[in-house]
C-alpha cells in the first residue's frame, strides 16, 4: 500500500512537472548524472575522471569523486578496484546542480512529498524499493543515494510443494 | 605465529577464480554445509537493523544494494559463489529456512529456483529445504517430503531452527519431520546454541540440543523407522552448557553429527548459567574438545555465512588454523573440512 502510495506521490509530481528541470539528474534506481547504476569503473573514470580518494575492503570499494560524489563497486580484487569493478550505489553529499526527488539540503517534510513515507529505515537512513536512500541528519537530509531496486517481501508465502 | 600459520595455508591467486587449501602440501576438498542466501526484503525490520550494524556507518547508505548481493548466490565479485570460491570452498548447501521472525527467510520455491540457475550446473550447490512450524498444518510435512522425494539429487536434507521458529527440541506437534526424514532418508541440520539475534527464544529448551536426545534415539534406527542423522549445527554455542550437550550427545550417539559454524564468538554463558565476559573463540576449547572425545568421523566444518565478505574466507583459515593448533593429523583435518559433510548431504540416495 506504501509502495502505491509512493507511486501515485511519484505521478502526481510528474503531472506537476510536465518539462524535465534542467541539469543533471538524480534519478532512483537509475542514475546520478551521467553515472548509471550498470557502469564499471573505467566507465565512471571516463564520466567523472579519477578519484580522488579510494576505501576498498574485502572486494567492496568506496570511491570519491569531484562534487561529494560517492561511487560504491564490487570488485575482483581483495583491496583494489579494477576497470571491471561494477557499480552498486551512487552516492551525493552536496546537491550541488542536481535535480531529483531527494537532495542534500532538503527537509523531510519535502522529500516525503516527493516520495512518500519511506517503507524501511534503519536509524536514519530511509530506503525506497524503487532505488533511492535517503540520510538524515535531524530532520534534514544529509546524504542520499541510488541505488539498484529491491523487492520488499515482508510476507512468507504459504508453504508449497512441488506440485504447487 | 598464527598469523604464518593462516598464510601458510591457502594458495589463492588473484588470477585463479577458485582458491585452494593446502595443507602440510596436500590440496583437501572444503564443504561449506551451512550458507543462507535472502534478500534484503526478506529480513524483517528488527533483522536489518541487527546486521546493519555490522556495517561502517558509511556504508549503510547502501545496505539494501549491498545485502541483496551478499546474499544473492550468484552476483559477481561478493556473492555466495564467488565467497566461496575465494575461500577455498568447493562445494556447498544453501538453506532454506523459515525463521521471517528474526533473521530473515527464505522459501524452498525460491531455493530451488537458485539451485536450477545454469551457473549451478558444475553441482557447486546442493540444498536443504525446510518447514513452517508457525501457519502450522500436517499439509506442511506433504509438501516439505514432496521437495525431498522429487529432488534426490540437488535436496540433501532438512534444516530446522528451533529459537528463531519458536519452537522447543521436543514440542509433539512437530517431531512429524523426522519421519519425513526417516522415510526419504536425509539428515537434520538443527541450529542449536544461544542466538543473539533480536526475537529469537533465549531459554535452554530452544536451544540446547539435550532436548532433542528422546527424538535422536527413537530414530536411531533401531526402533522399527529407519535412522535419521542430526546434524547440530553450531555445537550448542554460546552457553558452556550446551555445548557440552551437544559434545555428549555425539559421544552417545553415532546418529549425531557437529557442525562447526558460528564458533569464532566468545562464549557467553558459562557452565553455571552465569553470563561470562569472555574473549576467546569458542572454537578454541570446542576443537580440542571434539579430538579429544573420538569425535573427528562426526564433525563438519560450516560457516554460516556469508554473513560480510571476506568472512567465509577467513573463517576457512580459522578452523584449519585451530584443527593445527590443537593437534589434529592432515587426515583429521580433511575429514573435517569437507569428508563429513560429502558423507552426509552429498551421497546418493
Amino acid at each position: 500500500m506504501r509502495a502505491l502510495l509512493s507511486l501515485v506521490a511519484l505521478g502526481a509530481l510528474g503531472c506537476a512537472s510536465p518539462e524535465a528541470p534542467a541539469g543533471p539528474q538524480l534519478v532512483p534506481g537509475e542514475r546520478l548524472g551521467d553515472v548509471t547504476l550498470d557502469m564499471t569503473y573505467v566507465q565512471v573514470v571516463e564520466v567523472l575522471g579519477e578519484p580522488t580518494g579510494a576505501l576498498v575492503d574485502s572486494r567492496i570499494g568506496f570511491a570519491r569523486f569531484e562534487g561529494d560524489v560517492e561511487v560504491v563497486f564490487t570488485s575482483p580484487e581483495a583491496d583494489a578496484l579494477t576497470d571491471d569493478s561494477r557499480i552498486i550505489g551512487i552516492g551525493l553529499g552536496t546537491a550541488g546542480d542536481y535535480a531529483g526527488p531527494a537532495l542534500p539540503g532538503a527537509t523531510r517534510a519535502e522529500v516525503e512529498a516527493a516520495l512518500g513515507p519511506a517503507p524501511d529505515s534503519i536509524e536514519s537512513i530511509d530506503y525506497y524499493p524503487h532505488g533511492i536512500s535517503v540520510e538524515y541528519d535531524g530532520d534534514t537530509v544529509f546524504r542520499v543515494a541510488v541505488l539498484p531496486p529491491y523487492e520488499r517481501r515482508p510476507d512468507v508465502p504459504p508453504m508449497v510443494g512441488v506440485d504447487r | 605465529m598464527r598469523r604464518l600459520l593462516i598464510a601458510g595455508l591457502i594458495l589463492l591467486s588473484p588470477s585463479v577464480a577458485q582458491a585452494e587449501i593446502t595443507v602440510d602440501g596436500r590440496t583437501i576438498e572444503v564443504i561449506d554445509p551451512h550458507l543462507h542466501p535472502s534478500t534484503f526484503g526478506r529480513i524483517p525490520e528488527n533483522g536489518r537493523g541487527f546486521i546493519a550494524q555490522g556495517l561502517p556507518p558509511f556504508a549503510r547508505l547502501y545496505a539494501p544494494a549491498l545485502i541483496d548481493r551478499l546474499l544473492d548466490p550468484w552476483s559477481p565479485h561478493i556473492g555466495i559463489r564467488a565467497q566461496t570460491d575465494w575461500g577455498g570452498v568447493d562445494h556447498v548447501l544453501l538453506l532454506a529456512v523459515y525463521t521471517q521472525f528474526t533473521t530473515g527467510y527464505l522459501e524452498n520455491a525460491a531455493l530451488d529456483e537458485m539451485l536450477c540457475a545454469p551457473d549451478n550446473d558444475d553441482g557447486w550447490a546442493r540444498g536443504l529445504v525446510s518447514i513452517r512450524f508457525d501457519d502450522w498444518s500436517e499439509d506442511n510435512l506433504t509438501h516439505l517430503e514432496s521437495w525431498i522425494e522429487a529432488h534426490p539429487t540437488r535436496i540433501s536434507g532438512i534444516k530446522l531452527a528451533h529459537a528463531h521458529q519458536a519452537v522447543t527440541f521436543d514440542d509433539p506437534e512437530f517431531l512429524g519431520v523426522y519421519d519425513v526424514a526417516s522415510r526419504q532418508g536425509v539428515p537434520v541440520l538443527l541450529h542449536t546454541g544461544f542466538s543473539p539475534f533480536p526475537g529469537s527464544q533465549t531459554e535452554p529448551e530452544y536451544y540446547d540440543p539435550s532436548g532433542l536426545e528422546a527424538v535422536i534415539e527413537a530414530y536411531d534406527g533401531t526402533r522399527g523407522v529407519d535412522r535419521v542423522d542430526f546434524v547440530l549445527s553450531h555445537v550448542g554455542q554460546g552457553d558452556a552448557r550446551s555445548v557440552l550437550h551437544a559434545l555428549e550427545l555425539a559421544e552417545r550417539h553415532d546418529n549425531v553429527f557437529l557442525e562447526l559454524s558460528a564458533l569464532g564468538r566468545p562464549l557467553l554463558i558459562d557452565e553455571a548459567g552465569e553470563l561470562v565476559d569472555a574473549s576467546e573463540p569458542q572454537y578454541a576449547w570446542v576443537l580440542p574438545e571434539v579430538l579429544e572425545r573420538g569425535l573427528v568421523e562426526q564433525t563438519m566444518f560450516a560457516t554460516d555465512g556469508p554473513q560480510f565478505s571476506g568472512f567465509v574466507r577467513r573463517y576457512v583459515n580459522e578452523i584449519v588454523a585451530g584443527m593445527q593448533e590443537a593437534g589434529y593429523s592432515v587426515d583429521q583435518i580433511e575429514q573435517v573440512m569437507g569428508a563429513t559433510a560429502r558423507g552426509l548431504f552429498f551421497r546418493d540416495r
